[in-house]
């Protein structure tokens, strides 16, 4: 506690030093309670959404007994760009509206186009492809959950794959393979979360944050998830034992099984399909070309891109549009809403100017060194805790340090943003709490009878994971060398 | 726009992961594999005399043509055996591909109804070898008619993936011929599900019902179908027509019999969960004695 005072008293102006330590220790509190959500029973928007509560009520009375004049959360009108006024309570300012209609845009989207059978149809048609080949089939499965988890999210991807991967090993009569196939998979999704700027809420929050393109994002993003997806599946096929098949009739044999699936059955309707194949295509061509958007259509941003597409999709069930708002991730929403006034409230109290002080050390060693530092930390906290609160408090911290954004404030070709975007991605794949994804793996392998524990996890994992955050070291220094 | 229906939407659930591999099971098809049945070695078993069986071969052979050509046909006549130890010692140095029989060998005496007698019935049982069972019984023999078989009815409660049966059926005919592929799904036993199904209250009985129904006939539905385009790729071609429904099992089996112009039955006999024949299999061999049937 004296070190926080400490601390805090050389950062804070009008923040008394006792006020920042205590904040500081409600915020650890509260990365404490996600990381044990599943003991507390509790939903994560609610959890949150109590700390946010918390934080407002006694940060207000805080501020109302220390210092009237000047309190603690600037309570007033909001000024808007044209000079006019609006009174808003101060939670709603507080939040990041942009992330967050990006997140309810592209959740409702998806929600919709997947019922096409799109997704189904392109995972059965690859199964066939491959002529039930296993080591083609786990190229192919891998190829998928890296494209799904960037088009849809990494937990969907999972579902799809691993649903399909559990269906076909056992028509092949190969479920011997099941378990690497699964791992594999979860550990991919979390490098297909890395593909695009909405491929993750990380990615989301730091892009946005740092002012980083749709399109700037995606090619600065797809060498690195080329390779790490080759060198994981490579690994993958030697740690698992995944060999391909040799004689004609083991080939024939396996190619007469898997040509029993049936690509049409998933698809409901051929007019719903074909739309939602070019709906996805503008969908993905209006994200990439948002910036140059005319007429200052630019100005919508992203969220609106992602709300204006959901809209088109829900017309295909205009009469029960309802199922979906219903089918939203409303946990997931209320958690990004109550985060982000949890960290406004951590800004007002000066917690992150203290963790923004730590970091600053980190920053200033040798950028190489402050690199690899920033991102193996990144993916350490992201493996035991929620990658979601470390981006949002990394993000806001990196946006003011000036060894990140700047003599001009603003640098989306910084590093440290990448650091902080690989680093919480990849952390996901070193434990099976790690993220979302790899617990629906795990979720999948116990449905399947297979024995894995958390260690058991951990001890295969990590090999991968450990591959995979120095390809992004490597890839950070490499990048930022060359730009 | 027409709303489309049918598929789930993925959500955060671990239900979605149950929703979605019944997608990729629904998509999963059990094909039909074509295999030529080769039947080399024929033992047409009697309980008369070395003329009365060759008579019976004659007949046999004018009723599967391609089987008469080919096969090497051997007699086991009444005198050969006294017992069914006797009549297995003799099947089993003769190992035929097929046997042909009546019901109710040796019997004459008992004025036999409503069985296939012992030896038949210990020879389904206890052989793998197919038995091509001829109409009526042994002491009241059935004409065989004097055409080539041209109609074939396949019998089954699973007709998914019982390639055999398919392949044993098109091995009967010639290549115009008809071959009725029949799965009847047992109602009743439907009915006791959906009691059942009725009685918990988490899950809806009319949509339990439609869903339920619709899957148990599109399976062997789908294998028919798989039947046709796997024949027409062997180039061995037949005129194949589906019955896929829910009924009473024999009773519609005797309704079908007697509906369309049926030379030949095709069933399995052996059981899994018994020694003895399987249910509808001997339900049938009982009760339908005025047509062939080959019992596999």
């Amino acid at each position: 506690m004296n070190m926080f005072l400490a601390t805090a008293a050389g950062v804070g102006h009008d923040v008394p030093s006792w006020v920042t330590g205590f904040y500081l220790i409600v915020l650890i509190l509260m990365v404490f309670c996600l990381a044990f959500e599943e003991k507390i029973h509790a939903k994560k928007s609610l959890i949150v959404g109590t700390f946010a509560g918390f934080c407002l009520v006694t940060e207000t009375i805080i501020g109302y007994f220390t210092d009237r004049a000047h309190p603690m959360l600037p309570f007033g009108n909001i000024t808007l760009p044209n000079g006019h006024e609006i009174g808003l309570p101060i939670y709603v300012p507080a939040i990041d509206w942009s992330v967050i209609t990006i997140i309810l845009g592209a959740s409702l989207f998806v929600e919709v186009t997947s019922r096409s059978g799109i997704f189904t149809w392109l995972a059965i048609k690859l199964t066939k492809q491959s002529g039930g080949d296993p080591w083609r089939l786990l190229m192919f499965y891998g190829a998928l959950t890296v494209i799904f988890s960037a088009v849809l999210n990494n937990v969907t991807a999972m579902i799809i794959v691993g649903s399909l991967t559990t269906v076909s090993l056992s028509k092949l009569d190969r479920r011997d393979l099941l378990l690497g196939f699964l791992l594999t998979e979860g550990l991919l999704t979390n490098i297909g979360g890395l593909l695009t700027l909405i491929s993750s809420v990380p990615n989301i929050i730091v892009g946005q944050a740092a002012g980083i393109g749709f399109m700037p994002f995606f090619i600065k993003a797809v060498p690195f998830v080329i390779v790490a997806t080759l060198v994981t599946l490579l690994q993958a096929r030697f740690t698992f034992g995944v060999k391909g098949l040799t004689t004609e009739r083991e080939k024939k044999s396996a190619a007469d099984l898997v040509a029993g699936f049936d690509e049409s059955e998933s698809v409901p309707s051929r007019y719903f399909f074909w739309s939602s194949v070019l709906l996805l295509m503008g969908f993905i061509i209006c994200l990439a070309g948002q910036s140059a958007l005319p007429w200052d259509l630019d100005e919508l941003g992203m969220g609106f891109v992602a709300l204006f597409f959901a809209g088109l999709a829900l017309w295909f069930y205009k009469h029960d549009v309802d199922t979906f708002y219903k089918a939203v991730d409303w946990d997931l929403l209320g958690f990004f809403a109550s985060l982000f006034v949890v960290i406004y409230v951590m800004e007002q109290a000066e917690v992150l100017a203290i963790i923004g002080k730590g970091l600053q050390e980190m920053l200033t060693l040798p950028p190489q060194a402050a690199q690899a530092s920033l991102l193996i930390s990144a993916a350490a906290a992201s493996s035991v805790t929620d990658n979601i609160p470390l981006a949002a408090v990394l993000a806001k911290i990196l946006a003011s340090n000036p060894i990140v954004v700047g003599p001009e404030g603003s640098n989306p070709d910084s590093p440290f943003w990448w650091c902080v975007i690989f680093g919480a991605n990849l952390g996901g794949n070193i434990t099976p709490i790690g993220s979302a994804s790899t617990v629906v793996a795990m979720t999948i392998i116990h449905k399947n009878n297979l024995s894995l524990t958390f260690v058991g996890f951990v001890k295969v994992a990590a090999a991968f994971a450990v591959v995979q955050i120095l390809l992004a070291i490597g890839y950070v220094w490499l990048t930022s060398y060359l730009l | 726009m027409s709303e489309p229906t049918n598929h789930p939407a993925p959500s955060r659930s671990d239900a979605a992961i149950d929703e979605f591999e019944s997608i990729f099971k629904r998509a999963e098809r059990t094909l039909y594999h074509y295999s030529d049945i080769s039947i080399q070695k024929v033992a047409v078993v009697t309980d008369g005399d070395q003329a009365m069986a060759r008579e019976l071969g004659d007949n046999v052979k004018q009723f599967l043509p391609h089987i008469g050509e080919q096969a090497d046909w051997q007699y086991v006549t009444g005198d050969q055996y006294h017992n069914v130890n006797d009549l297995l010692k003799i099947m089993a140095e003769c190992n035929p591909d097929l046997i042909v029989t009546f019901r109710c060998l040796d019997e004459s005496s008992l004025v036999p109804q409503h069985t296939l007698g012992v030896y038949v019935d210990v020879m389904t049982q206890t052989l793998s070898t197919p038995i091509l069972l001829l109409p009526g019984t042994a002491p009241q023999p059935h004409p065989l008619g004097t055409h080539p078989c041209k109609g074939v009815m396949v019998v089954t409660d699973n007709l998914a993936g019982d390639d055999q049966l398919v392949n044993h059926a098109v091995a009967c005919t010639a290549s115009k011929s008809t071959i009725w592929l029949c799965h009847i799904e047992d109602d009743v036993l439907f009915r006791r599900y959906l009691e059942a199904i009725g009685r918990i209250p988490e899950i809806n009985t009319e949509q339990a019902e439609e869903l339920i129904a619709e899957q148990l006939v599109a399976i062997p539905a789908q294998y028919a179908q798989s039947c046709v385009e796997g024949l027409k790729t062997a180039g061995a071609e037949r005129n194949i027509e589906q019955v896929v429904e829910f009924g009473h099992r024999v009773n519609r089996y005797q309704q079908l019999v007697a509906q369309y112009p049926v030379d030949l039955l095709v069933t399995n006999t052996k059981d899994n969960d018994q020694l003895a024949m399987h249910g509808v299999a001997y339900a049938l061999s009982v009760e339908l004695t005025n047509v062939a049937q080959l019992l596999l």
